[in-house]
């Protein structure tokens, strides 16, 4: 299992993304602040933000309980890393 | 049987006079009642009236997406006497530019998400257009950047008395849908205002809307079930619920907050919550009807769905755009479904009130019951056909052999009905592909590893692509830890080699379009990565 505290999982947020930005041809985030909002800054859509939840429970080898996800905080890096860890950290 | 002679618009009045305070549509957060709408649609209307030159094309560009302006604006066109040509700002601009320009729009209205957009769209326009902008409080530096068009920002709209009503032709275009043509180019279905309000009448009345009805509006504008979202629900003064993208995270969510009644979306996004585990028994019990169109329904989702929405009666829609949002229904049955059903599919059902059935061979005449064929259909909600292309329009609306009426081709396989049973889709006609000389329907692949796999989100490509037809299947698998080994011996047990799937694919997501049906296309690429 992989640790996942939630720098782990901002480095892994970060790999996600970069990868999405060059396979749309684009350069990898030169940073990415608590506040950074992945859907509205249109890194990604909500089905590849569900895509990305799914793949860090993957990566994590944990289970993320989507019922207890707010949309309105979860697309944004900083509240999105805590809530990942924190989720995981529980199930462990 | 009677045609309705009513303009598409006018549900919508009669409710805002029944029913002026009650919600008509929720969005942004915001929820605007009928009288609010009402007068921001006429402000619209009144402002392309008042410039509009009579040698314009009727028809009015909406370039908005899950805003008030959207729906304002479909309204606004059409209360102008117009009908609506709707762009959207997620598809590549060239894309929208391409259907601007086939349109021949010289009106088009901006909400604020799509201004940025704006100067691309208008950047080979030549002529002069009428540019309404509700959103925007100063116009300055769009005027200055093209002089030759006219800009109505929201200071510059007109006030509601200045409003005349349009006479309206049945035949003229409600709406003008740009869907994609085998060639790439888009082709635009002209779809005309009886051929919605008998949609309208018919679904209003078979589902009883209802003023307390809460409705989800999961479907972009350049979707046509989204016509089915706004104008069924406003014929009966009932709430249009527009999720905004964050939203659309988590529809559950979504469903449970704003307490919905009624559901519509595309089977994918069963699929895509089921996988999530979202689909908890009970979760949804304000839900009192669930809609799926757009796609095959599997068995499988219909019956994730009923157990978390156990309230809720499902039905099953099926239509393309050129019949006008749907022209089948089916609605499900605990006991008799499961034994209607085919390739683990949900029937498509029984055609609308007025709407003829033709399943035809290949020279289409009319098979036997019990056979399959592509589907034919004709009746109210049959389309004008396309806009400026009478080739495509003569090759897909065809008089059979034997009839003196035209039908539209569908180009999808279906069954005949035995009896008086429903009507069952068996995959597209250009579905079936040849396999080393062997005649082989995709679909039945699909169905055969959703079967074994547990999995809704399967999805069979003829691959590679030989000089005959294809060597073999590709199959991808919307999932995590699939034991693609068991899946493999298991189907090889059940069928030929041939239709044994070559190439595995497992996804966590499979790619969707925008319309949020699995992209087929974006699949293709994936395998051409992988020689």
């Amino acid at each position: 299992m992989n640790s996942a505290t939630p720098d782990h999982v901002r480095v892994f947020v970060a790999d996600f993304l970069n990868r999405r930005l060059k396979d749309r041809g684009q350069g990898p985030l030169s940073d990415l602040p608590d506040d950074y909002d992945m859907l509205l800054s249109g890194a990604l859509d909500s089905l590849a933000f569900v895509e990305m939840m799914m793949a860090a429970g993957e990566h994590f080898v944990g289970e993320i309980d989507f019922e207890s996800l707010d949309p309105e905080k979860m697309t944004v890096v900083g509240p999105l890393c805590v809530f990942v860890s924190e989720q995981l950290t529980k199930r462990q | 049987m009677a045609v309705s002679q009513r303009a598409l618009w006018m549900g919508f009045m009669r409710s805002a006079e029944r029913f002026p305070e009650r919600p008509a549509v929720i969005v942004q957060g915001t929820s605007l009642s009928y009288r609010q709408l009402r007068e921001a649609a006429i402000r619209i209307a009144a402002s392309i009236q008042a410039h509009q030159e009579d040698s314009w094309t009727r028809l009015t560009a909406v370039f908005a997406h899950r805003s008030a302006t959207a729906f304002a604006g479909v309204l606004g066109a059409l209360l102008a006497g117009n009908g609506y040509v709707p762009l959207n700002r997620t598809f590549p601009v060239t894309r929208s530019r391409l259907m601007f320009e086939r349109s021949l729009c010289r009106s088009i209205i901006v909400d604020a998400g799509s201004l940025p957009q704006l100067d691309a769209l208008l950047d080979r326009e030549n002529g002069h257009l009428l540019v309404i902008a509700p959103d925007l409080e100063d116009s300055r530096r769009y005027r200055k950047r093209w002089p030759q068009h006219i800009f109505v920002d929201a200071g510059d709209l007109k006030g509601c008395a200045a409003w005349r009503e349009p006479t309206q032709d049945r035949d003229a275009i409600a709406y003008l849908l740009f869907t994609s043509g085998s060639t790439g180019a888009p082709k635009g279905v002209m779809v005309a205002h009886q051929n919605v309000t008998c949609f309208v009448d018919y679904a209003a009345d078979r589902l009883e809307f209802t003023e307390r009805d809460i409705v989800s509006q999961m479907f972009d504008l350049t979707f046509d079930l989204s016509a089915f979202d706004m104008f069924v629900s406003w014929e009966r003064g009932a709430c249009v619920c527009c999720p905004s993208q964050k939203t659309l995270i988590n529809p559950g969510q979504f469903i449970r907050y704003h307490g919905l009644t009624i559901w519509f979306s595309v089977p994918s996004t069963v699929s895509l919550m089921k996988q999530l585990g979202l689909l908890k028994p009970g979760s949804f019990p304000s839900l009192r009807l669930s809609l799926f169109c757009g796609e095959p329904l599997p068995v499988s989702s219909a019956d994730a769905w009923l157990r978390a929405a156990p309230n809720s009666v499902l039905e099953n829609l099926y239509g393309p755009t050129e019949l006008t949002i749907a022209c089948t229904s089916y609605r499900w049955h605990p006991e008799r479904s499961p034994g209607e059903s085919e390739l683990g599919i949900v029937p498509i059902g029984f055609p609308h009130r007025g709407m003829n059935v033709l399943v035809a061979d290949e020279s289409l005449n009319e098979v036997n019951p019990g056979a399959e064929g592509e589907l034919l259909m004709n009746g109210p909600q049959m389309s004008l056909g396309y806009w400026r292309d009478s080739e495509r329009t003569s090759s897909a609306f065809v008089v059979p052999p034997g009839r003196n009426e035209i039908f539209y081709r569908t180009g999808d396989r279906v069954r005949r009905p035995a009896g008086d049973g429903p009507l069952t889709h068996l995959g597209r006609i250009d579905s079936q592909v040849k396999i080393l000389g062997h005649r082989v329907e995709l679909g039945e692949v699909e169905a055969v590893v959703r079967q074994i796999s547990g999995r809704d989100g399967v999805v069979a490509i003829g691959w590679p692509r030989t000089l005959s037809g294809y060597g073999g299947v590709a199959v991808f698998i919307e999932g995590q830890s699939v034991d693609v080994n068991r899946l493999r011996s298991a189907i090889a047990s059940r069928c030929p080699d041939y239709m044994v799937p070559r190439r595995w694919h497992v996804l966590s997501r499979l790619p969707r379009n925008a319309n949020g049906k699995f992209d087929r296309t974006a699949l293709l690429a994936i395998l051409g990565d992988d020689q």
